[in-house]
């Protein structure tokens, strides 16, 4: 395990040689968080009180997907679908490490290393805003912790999983959009599944993509019933079971397509 | 301007290559507009369960950002590769090459390296603009329809400049993707209406990166919105103007950059 650590400590400090870069960052996600600030600003002026949810939680919702988006930007699916187009995948074959685990360790540290610029920003804004939002309750807070773990094991084997399609299509980038668009459109990250229209909404609890971010945010809000805790823990649970087993299948299948041809 | 035929003939090479590739060409298609669907179907999902955004409802808002995406696709369609591919060009002395072609360098770049994919772009923007226009129940005389042409050519023109600008400093800078986020950071806040924003916010996409020019202040006019608050109601008939007066300025700004270049040597 410890060598997992490693690779992600590796990635952090890769990142941190482009400073330059990262200051810009904080100030890029400031201006993102201030248009989201902004339109739901506009958007609840003359407004009455919707369905219990205010402005100030639903910037706090703004704030805290923005942090989740960047500390699972999983440029996973995309690293290793390069490394399966360009062969490289062939040396992992001989590694003593697993590669999905090495993939998600090199991908969290850099992922993390930007979050960790996203929470000046963010907090920056909270306070001008004066828009934060503690959890509904101690226990809501404990269960957003829980359901936030899972949810990014989640995104990060879901990412896996796209990636390793790259064995059988001969282009994936036309995947990463599709599937972004049934994320961003079903996951109820941009939007709060709160707002959908019934038709929508219900397309949305069928699908695995609303256990990535949204229910973890939704729960911190207290827009979830406690006794809805459990059963939102055991779909997540269920659904990482679901996509490791796919993983599995997929990859096994694949482990028989590689043929390495030389050194 | 002599060359004309010349780059007419570099178009037509792309166009026939993704046509080699027809599958590939439609799936890729396929996949963007569904992704760029997905987009504005949050748009009217969010504008719609509360009514309005300012003063502006769920189908103007679409129009506004079908506007932008379609003066974006156009503009792109020249620079996209252009752009993406210019530090690469240098870097590796290809760009020293093109300078020796008895061409217009910029428009040698950007037809020999024209992007055929922004087809599905301006598709889906053209059929959810016909559908909001329909849907708002505007009428439309040729003269409006006019309006709209130039407003869509002028977004083209400030957006096209826009990206022209973003590569300057790739003349003598290796790294310039901080100046790009910035760009895309920009563009995010012109996909609402401008009079949602601080006082400071609409002065700076008015006179500093005239983004507002793109779609906002031309649909004004044509949504008959009177949401002015700062500025004088003539802007709305000001983007070709802008448009016309960045590009001329980008374009200095290349040749100037382009004289002062000195090649990496490789």
């Amino acid at each position: 395990m410890s060598t997992y650590v490693l690779f992600a400590k590796n990635a952090f400090r890769q990142n941190m040689t482009y400073r330059a870069n990262s200051l810009m960052l904080v100030f890029t996600s400031m201006l993102g968080l201030l248009v989201q600030f902004n339109i739901w600003q506009a958007l609840y002026t003359g407004q009455d009180p919707m369905e219990q949810v205010s402005l100030h939680q639903m910037l706090t919702f703004c704030v805290l997907q923005s942090l989740l988006r960047s500390l699972t930007n999983c440029g996973l699916a995309y690293h290793l679908s390069a490394k399966i187009r360009s062969g490289d995948i062939g040396n992992d074959f001989v590694r003593p490490i697993n590669l999905k685990l090495y993939l998600i360790a090199d991908e969290f540290g850099s992922d993390f290393y930007y979050t960790c610029f996203q929470v000046i920003p963010a907090a920056i804004m909270t306070l001008l805003f004066g828009a934060f939002t503690p959890p509904a309750s101690p226990l809501h807070g404990l269960f957003f912790m829980i359901t936030l773990l899972l949810g990014i094991i989640l995104q990060y084997f879901f990412a896996y999983l796209v990636g390793l399609l790259a064995f059988w299509l001969k282009t994936t980038s036309f995947v990463t959009w599709l599937m972004g668009a049934f994320i961003k459109l079903f996951g109820g990250s941009v939007i709060p599944l709160w707002f959908y229209p019934d038709l929508l909404r219900r397309i949305a609890l069928c699908l695995p993509f609303r256990y990535f971010s949204f229910e973890p945010v939704s729960i911190y809000l207290g827009q979830t019933d406690p006794q809805a805790f459990l059963p939102t823990v055991c779909m997540q649970i269920f659904w990482i079971f679901v996509i490791y087993l796919l993983g599995r299948l997929l990859w096994s299948r694949a482990e028989k397509l590689v043929i390495v041809q030389g050194g | 301007m002599y060359y004309f035929d010349l780059y007419k003939e570099f178009i037509k090479i792309r166009i026939k290559t993704a046509l080699e590739y027809r599958a590939s060409t439609i799936i890729f298609g396929i996949s963007q507009m569904i992704s760029y669907l997905a987009e504005f179907i949050l748009l009217w999902i969010m504008v719609s369960k509360f009514q309005q955004m300012g003063q502006w409802n769920a189908y103007e808002l679409i129009l506004i950002y079908a506007t932008n995406l379609m003066g974006y696709a156009i503009a792109s369609a020249f620079l996209h590769n252009t752009s993406t591919s210019f530090v690469e060009k240098i870097r590796t002395g290809e760009f020293d090459a093109v300078l020796t072609k008895p061409t217009n360098p910029l428009l040698y770049l950007c037809t020999s390296g024209f992007n055929q994919g922004y087809w599905s772009h301006i598709l889906l923007s053209s059929m959810l603009m016909i559908f909001c226009f329909g849907k708002l129940g505007i009428t439309f005389p040729l003269s409006k329809f006019l309006f709209l042409l130039i407003t869509v050519l002028s977004g083209a023109l400030i957006q096209g400049s826009i990206q022209l600008m973003t590569m300057i400093p790739t003349f003598w800078m290796v790294k310039s993707d901080a100046i790009l986020d910035l760009k895309w950071q920009a563009y995010e806040f012109v996909k609402y209406p401008l009079s949602i924003y601080h006082k400071s916010v609409q002065i700076i996409l008015t006179l500093i990166i005239p983004y507002a020019f793109i779609s906002f202040y031309p649909l004004q006019y044509l949504l008959g919105k009177e949401d002015f608050l700062l500025f004088h109601p003539i802007l709305q008939f000001l983007s070709p103007a802008v448009g016309i007066l960045l590009a001329v300025a980008a374009y200095a700004l290349w040749l100037w950059g382009l004289k002062h270049y000195n090649s990496s040597g490789s």
